[in-house]
């Protein structure tokens, strides 16, 4: 699916994102993860393009051009003040719904953007993610912190550029085969190294965000919530009804077959959840 | 019979399902029947393993007793699920990654199960009704679960995180299954009403016995740490040993009878009863109870129970070994 990207200068630092469908409908942010780009959507922006307007931000530095950001601004508040900018523009009056949809490292950012978009929130929907303050509430568990084993050296600065520098195109296959995703499935991506490199910082970011907000109000939402998972996600385990619930009352969880990037590797029956999950919280809105 | 937990459309199908040919408690049994009290409950062993050389009149209040005692037992367990829906259900299911369907699954479970417990204890009432016995004596000689130790065991254990209370609630799905199938060549010899309920229950049964399965499979596949491994590694022993020792506990009520002989006819006739019992020694007695006697073995030996037994070994959960069941031919008259 070939689209102009576009630009804006938002106070941060330059952020950039595709849109697909009609303006004038309820907006829907899809929000990648690593290490992907807004490719990663593919399937999903042909099902809803046709009926919301799809808009699918670049991670910094994961787009194409542009001045290469500063460490600050891979903080997760400098990229949700961002969205929320591009909220405000796509949606001046408030007049429409806008439901955030996070995969991956994309979740963190969709639960933070949530909570900030107040009465314009329709709805939020994690892929195989979850939110800092779930995350912070799994450090007792051993199975997720085995799980998350790749993010220890991704903590130290150095180390992960240096492999990333090393061996892009080796990371990237491993990466997908370990999550799952079989090779005809995956996106097009790697433009640069650049692209796998700067997300590194967020990563680094996101872990002492993850200490600081270990209060759950600060993603908390009213509005309805769908986590979807693949049963198999070898990087994050299943989330259970009581995680949902710290996040926000209104809460579902549903666990599928499947791996890491269940958006692609099921499409169809993901799409349906999504689907049903939106219309839901339409007529609840 | 499997069902896989994560596989929503086959869980969305069963709801269905249940939901449809659900039977209703009042206008599905043919409750206006009443009971035939000239007739056995459930046929007996031929050779009258635990009660040898009983009498004609003896055999059919015995076999009478143990159909009362089969359907309070059932009447307690599947009451007594209610008391731990939050504890060993509510709490799994917010705990452990699982899909909606298997909330609106479980509520249809523990609706059914509440059905078939009010279903089992009218029963028993309409026979003390329609022979004048008094039923507060009556409940004297049959199983009682709520408030005994076993139903504070489960619950401790349940509210720990662990699954001896799954485990208990598959084998009584599988005992109830079985029971019909030992009893449904008897039906012309068998109360008609009894039968019904049987045959109801069996339906209801047949329908919805993944479901504690299910449950074990999402408390297997779920979160824990070394604590709830091993919690987990004993819940079938515990299970067994708290179900097992519980129903020798509440059989063993059959000797206050001795005491009730003057209340009622039958309780003199079920007295008499009695000295065929004492024949037997102890150990002659509980390998009989085990291994031969129709029903009663049917609820204390795991091997009558192929699906638990099956997932047990599935899970590597270790179970208490029992011999080889050898029930005994079956007879629906007296002899």
């Amino acid at each position: 699916m070939s689209i102009a990207s576009l630009y804006k200068d938002f106070g941060h630092s330059q952020l950039q994102w595709k849109e697909y469908g009609d303006p004038t409908k309820d907006i829907l942010f899809f929000l990648h993860g690593y290490p992907d780009s807004p490719e990663t959507w593919d399937p999903q922006i042909e099902y809803f393009s046709k009926h919301y307007f799809c808009i699918t931000p670049f991670n910094r530095g994961v787009g194409e051009g542009g001045p290469k950001a500063n460490d600050s601004a891979h903080s997760r508040d400098s990229l949700v003040m961002d969205l929320l900018g591009l909220a405000q523009d796509k949606n001046p009056r408030g007049d429409k719904k806008v439901f955030c949809i996070g995969h991956d490292l994309g979740a963190p950012l969709a639960a933070r953007f949530a909570r900030l978009l107040g009465d314009q929130l329709g709805g939020l929907i994690l892929i195989n993610g979850i939110s800092l303050s779930q995350m912070r509430g799994r450090l007792n568990q051993p199975t997720q912190l085995l799980k998350s084993w790749y993010i220890y050296p991704i903590l130290l600065p150095g180390l992960s550029e240096l492999m990333v520098r090393f061996a892009p195109k080796f990371l990237l296959r491993h990466a997908e085969k370990y999550g799952g995703l079989p090779h005809d499935l995956a996106e097009k991506r790697l433009e640069s190294p650049q692209q796998l490199l700067e997300p590194l910082k967020q990563y680094r970011e996101y872990f002492w965000e993850m200490w600081e907000s270990s209060n759950p109000v600060s993603e908390r939402i009213d509005q309805p919530l769908l986590m979807l998972f693949g049963n198999k996600d070898p990087f994050l385990m299943c989330p259970t009804m009581d995680e949902a619930r710290a996040l926000g009352h209104d809460s579902q969880v549903r666990i599928l077959e499947g791996n890491h990037w269940l958006h692609r590797e099921k499409p169809a029956e993901v799409n349906h959840f999504i689907h049903g999950f939106l219309q839901s919280a339409i007529a609840k809105n | 019979m499997r069902t896989d937990p994560l596989n929503a459309a086959q869980l969305r199908q069963q709801v269905q399902w249940q939901k449809e040919r659900t039977w209703d408690l009042e206008r599905d049994i043919p409750w206006s029947l009443g009971v035939d009290t000239s007739k056995f409950f459930l046929p007996l062993d031929e050779n009258n393993l635990v009660f040898p050389g009983a009498t004609p009149a003896q055999q059919k209040v015995l076999s009478q007793y143990v159909g009362l005692l089969i359907n309070a037992t059932i009447a307690e367990m599947e009451g007594v699920i209610h008391k731990l829906k939050d504890a060993a259900w509510n709490q799994v299911l917010r705990q452990n990654p699982v899909n909606p369907e298997m909330q609106e699954l479980g509520e249809l479970f523990f609706q059914e199960e509440q059905k078939h417990s009010v279903a089992f204890s009218r029963y028993n009432q309409i026979f003390c009704q329609q022979l004048g016995i008094p039923e507060e004596e009556m409940d004297r000689l049959l199983p009682k679960a709520f408030g005994s130790y076993f139903q504070r065991a489960i619950i401790a254990d349940a509210k720990k995180g662990g699954d001896a209370f799954w485990w208990v609630v598959a084998s009584v799905e599988e005992v109830s299954i079985e029971i019909y199938r030992m009893i449904h060549k008897f039906e012309a010899d068998l109360d008609p009403l009894y039968f019904a309920i049987h045959r109801k229950h069996l339906e209801d049964e047949s329908r919805h016995r993944n479901y504690a399965f299910l449950m074990l499979e999402v408390i297997g596949n779920g979160r824990r740490g070394w604590r709830g491994f091993l919690r987990r590694k004993a819940s079938l022993v515990l299970a067994q040993t708290l179900s097992s020792t519980w129903v020798l506990s509440e059989l063993s009520k059959v000797y206050e009878v001795e005491r009730m002989q003057e209340v009622h006819p039958f309780f003199k006739e079920l007295a008499s009863c009695l000295p065929l019992l004492r024949k037997q020694h102890l150990p002659q007695l509980l390998w009989s109870l085990v291994v031969k006697a129709p029903y009663i073995s049917t609820v204390l030996n795991l091997n009558f129970h192929r699906h638990t037994m099956e997932t047990a070994n599935g899970h590597f959960i270790p179970h208490v070994p029992l011999p080889t069941p050898r029930p005994g031919v079956l007879t629906g008259k007296a002899r």
